[in-house]
């Protein structure tokens, strides 16, 4: 209730401040500002409604730089005007992006502040950057503080609250426990990887956890890969239970079976099933398994 | 609205700040011994004034005080001092510096004051620094910094929810969360039915967790609790779960062990357990039940009668 609260009252912000850009583009005298602003004004906008959208997966491009090059390009065209906003970096620099952004956004920063200076006497100018860069280290100060969490949020176990939605370090300990649990007790756990294009991938997850028995999950490997461990009594159930899945898939896709009676390295794999040709390849235990 | 900053507190960023306020400290000396060979006497005392309010906040920083957090509003004082009082006189640029404000509010404060603040000084700012033929631009474009800056702090908000939300692992330990370990239960319960495997459930209590705070001193308790789990963990096996159901009960979920592999469990835990030492020298004190589905009882039933079990040894102890 609260945190439904909360979502909302942010997602209000976001158009508010979709709204003010808009406004702030339709007042300003150049073409070029009002084209900026205004698609300041829409991504706003559009980051307000794929919010849901976001929380499925941990952003793996670099949004930051839309905002980052916005602004840059915004001060360069017209300093005059939008001065004030030139401290703005600061608070760019303290939203989670990975490390090798920031020295890009540090040289968009430097732009700007080179091109608001021409208009200053030398003195102010030097201040305005002597402070510029104060503020933008106290930026840096505040992103160290937060990594623990950014870090916490792009390396958590569960994907959404409340869905059988995990990530790969769930899998990593699903795939050690499942083993042990197969060479103890006589049933047959198969690692089935699937993987579609990037668009498909949130559906198919929906459609595989409502497929599944309700005690299988599935993991998120990547923008294309998903996982899942197929639990059944013996090798000829797990068989059907697979067949029976892949035939009902409506998304093209290419997939890979797993034994977990072998020895597999789940990058390996993921990997050779993003390059493999066939729609499925099925890896079966080693024979002297039977044997022992 | 201080309480947020403690807990995340970490050496080296503590120390960056401290470091930016210590430049602020040293230009602001600067600038004060400037004027003094100028010759502009009576224009040293702001400057000196603000380095030394620097300097405080530097050194507050830099304490284990648990008041440091104060430091940002010195430095926000005498950043608000400056600007209303140096920068208000320079000739154009005023639009420049009214940006400075909210922006430094948001770096130094968390979100919620530093909104708070920048609405409630919003207009001193617009009638020290704006000459009125601008001040409607300029109000726009403090109004669009105030909301941007809000809008990083609820992006932090929303992240720190969903990592609350989604961490299957309780507060205070290693053990799965209440919510985590039944939904494992349901799981386990509707695998051993499908299967046809055995489960089993250990039920523990320490009634030395019972009583958060009194005689039990936290950081015992704590230290309890860490030994616990930790012992618990290691002597169990990989794909049995412990989970924490309140303070003092746990769960440790045994798949596909009927009930001889269980009191083995049970054995080689106390075995385990019972060698922990606290800090003030007694041991661990814990009571344990077992408890496994019957043939055709239902997952509600089971978990009532767990509930029973849990209270059974909860009774037992007072």
């Amino acid at each position: 209730m609260d945190s439904k609260y909360k979502a909302r009252l942010f997602r209000t912000t976001l158009v508010g401040g979709a709204l003010l850009l808009g406004w702030q583009a339709s007042l300003a005298n150049d073409t070029t500002a009002t084209v900026l602003l205004g698609l300041g004004g829409l991504w706003l906008l559009a980051t307000s409604l794929l919010q849901e959208q976001s929380l499925r997966w941990p952003a793996l491009l670099p949004w930051q730089l839309v905002p980052g090059s916005l602004l840059a390009a915004l001060l360069w065209v017209d300093p005059g005007r939008y001065g004030a906003w030139l401290w703005l970096w600061a608070i760019l620099v303290m939203l989670p992006q990975p490390a090798w952004l920031l020295p890009v956004q540090g040289g968009l920063a430097a732009l700007s502040w080179w091109r608001i200076q021409q208009d200053l006497i030398p003195e102010q100018g030097l201040l305005v950057g002597l402070l510029l860069g104060a503020v933008v280290l106290l930026g840096l100060g505040r992103a160290l503080y937060l990594r623990p969490l950014w870090q916490g949020v792009s390396r958590r176990q569960r994907l959404l609250p409340g869905a059988r939605l995990w990530t790969r370090p769930q899998l990593v300990r699903d795939l050690y426990r499942e083993r042990l649990r197969c060479e103890r007790k006589d049933y047959h756990a198969e690692l089935l990887l699937l993987h579609t294009k990037a668009r498909h991938c949130w559906p198919l997850a929906r459609w595989l956890v409502a497929q599944l028995e309700p005690d299988e999950n599935v993991y998120r490997l990547d923008r294309r890969t998903l996982a899942t461990l197929l639990i059944s009594r013996d090798a000829g159930e797990g068989e059907r239970r697979r067949n029976a899945l892949l035939e009902t898939l409506s998304w093209p896709l290419k997939a890979r079976a797993i034994d977990l009676g072998g020895r597999h390295v789940l990058s390996l794999e993921q990997r050779a099933l993003a390059r493999q040709a066939e729609a499925l390849v099925i890896l079966s235990p080693p024979k002297a398994v039977d044997h022992a | 609205m201080p309480s947020l900053l403690p807990e995340e507190e970490k050496l080296w960023p503590s120390r960056l700040f401290a470091l930016v306020y210590a430049a602020g400290a040293v230009l602001m000396a600067g600038y004060a011994l400037w004027h003094y060979l100028m010759g502009d006497y009576g224009l040293i005392p702001l400057p000196a004034l603000l380095s030394l309010l620097l300097v405080g906040a530097t050194l507050l920083r830099l304490s284990h005080h648990p008041q440091r957090y104060l430091s940002a509003y010195l430095v926000l004082i005498s950043a608000y001092l400056l600007i209303a009082v140096e920068v208000a006189k320079l000739e154009g640029g005023a639009g420049l510096w009214l940006g400075l404000p909210p922006v430094l509010a948001f770096l130094v404060l968390p979100p919620a004051s530093a909104i708070l603040l920048n609405v409630l000084l919003g207009g001193l700012w617009l009638v020290l620094l704006v000459n009125p033929e601008q001040a409607g631009d300029l109000a726009m474009a403090y109004l669009v910094l105030t909301l941007l800056g809000a809008l990083a702090g609820g992006e932090q908000a929303r992240q720190r929810e969903l990592l609350e939300a989604t961490r299957p692992h309780d507060d205070e330990c290693e053990a799965l969360r209440a919510s985590a370990i039944r939904e494992c239960l349901a799981q386990e319960f509707y695998r051993a039915r499908r299967l046809d495997h055995r489960l089993s459930v250990l039920v523990i209590h320490l009634p030395q967790l019972d009583n958060p705070g009194d005689a039990f001193g936290g950081l015992t308790r704590r230290e309890c609790l860490q030994r616990f789990t930790e012992v618990t963990q290691h002597s169990c096996r990989a794909p049995d779960q412990l989970g924490r159901l309140s303070d003092s009960l746990f769960w440790l979920l045994l798949p596909d062990t009927g009930q001889n592999g269980a009191l083995m469990v049970r054995q080689r835990l106390l075995d385990a357990l019972e060698r922990i030492t606290l800090p003030d020298g007694a041991g661990l004190s814990l009571r344990m039940a077992l408890c496994a589905p019957h043939d055709t009882e239902s997952l509600a039933t089971f978990e009532q009668r767990l509930e029973l079990k849990a209270h059974l040894l909860m009774e037992s102890t007072t």
